[in-house]
């Protein structure tokens, strides 16, 4: 049994191992001066350059007093920007819409509103690409094309399917009790939905809201298709610079680095949800 | 249905009609057009079948290799997932100490975006000076052009899509063995079963369905994939390991033909919806 245990936990750091090495390695090269980037060895002259470069403080290599490759500099900061505004309110408009959806879908159970509650959750199925053809014409019949609603729209149209079915099951576990001693009480419905079911759920909220933030942030297909200089987001970006030519490995790895630490860390707080929302309430975690 | 439900559901529908359900509609029309999306709308002129006929018959933009590519793809990348991932999620879920920060780590490569997953293992996979080469050279001889030549586009992409989608079927499977109740396991100890036995006959049936969902959502995901691909190698070398995601933006941007890419995804829809119908299916039975 000993032995057995020993093998199966020396498997198991292999495999963590296999998972953490690549997020391990763009951590390290987002320090490493340029000559370095490639290099096995573990010592090496960290720097902040790449960051600085990537928030456009600094050109590539002069602070190293490495040779200089690239004249221009450029920043990251407006893409970011176009990163978070865009995915909060896509965020906020799935979960507004997505929790009055999810309440009636889960207090005003019927067969038909159930049909209709598995069609919204088979949307949030299709192929991103389908998508990305019809929204382009909108987008430019309406003169939107490459700009901030046309992010809004595009990430909502996987946001509200995903927000209104996640947020019928969280309403589906909320006992009804108190919303019904609040209905005695003489309150409306609308109030024993706002006031009583909304606060009370705050938890489940949250984290389909972080979801659907983590969803829109990391897109790309949609954003890429439908933006081209303006609306540009930050995972748009990094297509850009990854090109056959010589590559600006450092601030491209420091640019993974800021794109995904906020992720890291919102995933951390809703650790419980994360199963269930992966699976769309399918296996709760 | 009753008013105040109407109320609440509306906003949402209005929404999803504009956002979703219209956008569809365009794709179904487009379907029989020629249409060039470099050039205004109105230039489009119907074409009936043609589109269709194309793809399914002529083998129109390389439908069928693109189809059987990407279903060959699909089956290989989500059987190795669920192998490596079914394991890790017994391994994980025994009482160990750092079982805590084992599974926030097993959740990170999940959660990153697929291009920074890209942008990364374009570095890993670099021909002159990747890890992959310097660990491999040594041993090889020489050192592989891994996103140049067609074997090892493969190999780089498929390892790509393991690495970030094995911590999904862990951290599902992990959820479902946890959920499992005791009892039959201490019935199979108490009887003397075997480990092989134990998971064969007690843990393997108890388990079948979140094993379905955990298959059904990653073929969905999977045949879906694009961004991962398009980071590493935009589908090549030449349309080596281009899936049907990818195929159908080439043929509406790069070849401008926007009604043959329509036709194209409208046909790739039906595989993803037969797919969430079964998921869907599932979900009911386990519901009621």
């Amino acid at each position: 049994m000993k032995v057995r245990s020993i093998a199966a936990n020396i498997l198991l750091a292999l495999l963590i191992v296999g998972f953490v090495s690549p997020i391990y390695w763009m951590f390290i090269t987002s320090f490493k001066l340029n000559r370095d980037i490639f290099s096995l060895n573990p010592l090496f002259e960290p720097t902040l350059n790449n960051y600085l470069v990537f928030f456009g403080l600094a050109q590539l290599g002069l602070e190293a007093g490495e040779y200089m490759s690239f004249t221009h500099t450029y920043s990251f900061t407006p893409f970011l920007a176009n990163s978070v505004i865009a995915s909060c309110i896509s965020t906020f408009i799935a979960v507004s819409l997505g929790a009055m959806a999810g309440y009636a879908f889960a207090r005003y159970k019927s067969k038909r509103s159930d049909d209709l509650a598995f069609f919204i959750l088979s949307l949030r199925m299709a192929p991103p690409i389908l998508a990305s053809i019809p929204l382009f014409i909108m987008f430019r019949a309406l003169n939107l094309f490459d700009s901030i609603p046309t992010l809004v729209i595009a990430y909502t149209t996987f946001s509200l399917p995903f927000a209104i079915w996640m947020m019928k099951g969280v309403f589906e576990e909320l006992p009804v009790d108190m919303e019904e001693s609040a209905l005695v009480d003489g309150c409306s419905w609308w109030e024993a939905f706002l006031r009583v079911a909304l606060p009370l759920s705050k938890t489940g909220l949250a984290a389909v809201a972080i979801l659907c933030f983590i969803f829109s942030w990391n897109e790309f297909l949609l954003s890429w298709i439908l933006t081209t200089r303006k609306a540009v987001t930050v995972t748009v970006a990094f297509s850009y610079l990854i090109t056959e030519q010589q590559m600006e490995w450092g601030p491209l790895m420091a640019g993974g680095v800021i794109a995904s630490v906020p992720i890291l860390m919102l995933s951390l707080f809703i650790q419980k949800y994360i199963v269930r929302g992966l699976t769309f309430g399918a296996i709760k975690g | 249905m009753k008013k105040e439900s109407f109320l609440l559901i509306a906003p949402s529908i209005i929404m999803l009609l504009a956002v979703s359900i219209f956008p569809m509609a365009i794709c179904l029309w487009l379907t029989f057009e020629k249409y060039n999306p470099l050039k205004p709308i109105a230039g489009s002129t119907f074409v009936g079948l043609d589109n269709l006929f194309g793809l399914l018959v002529n083998n129109r933009y390389g439908f069928w290799d693109r189809l059987s590519f990407t279903l060959g793809w699909v089956a290989l990348v989500v059987s190795v997932e669920f192998i490596l991932g079914l394991g890790a999620a017994i391994l994980l879920s025994r009482e160990f100490r750092g079982k805590g920060i084992s599974r926030v780590l097993v959740l990170y490569p999940v959660m990153i975006s697929p291009v920074v997953a890209g942008m990364v293992f374009r570095i890993i996979f670099n021909p002159a000076l990747g890890p992959a080469n310097q660990i491999l050279g040594p041993i090889l001889g020489y050192s592989v052009s891994w996103l140049g030549q067609p074997i090892p586009a493969l190999i780089a992409i498929t390892l790509t899509d393991i690495w970030q989608q094995t911590p999904f079927v862990t951290l599902v499977l992990m959820a479902g063995l946890e959920a499992l109740p005791k009892d039959p396991f201490e019935a199979a100890e108490i009887d003397g079963a075997s480990i092989w036995q134990t998971f064969r006959y007690v843990t393997l049936p108890l388990l079948t369905q979140a094993i379905l969902f955990v298959f059904l959502l990653r073929t969905i995901f999977a045949f879906n994939t694009f961004d991962m691909i398009y980071m590493l190698t935009r589908g090549g070398p030449g349309e080596f390991t281009k899936t049907v995601s990818l195929a159908i933006w080439t043929t509406t941007w790069q070849q401008q033909a926007g009604g043959y890419g329509a036709a194209f995804s409208l046909i790739i829809l039906q595989f993803i919806i037969f797919l969430s119908i079964l998921f869907i299916r599932l979900l009911r039975k386990g519901r009621s």
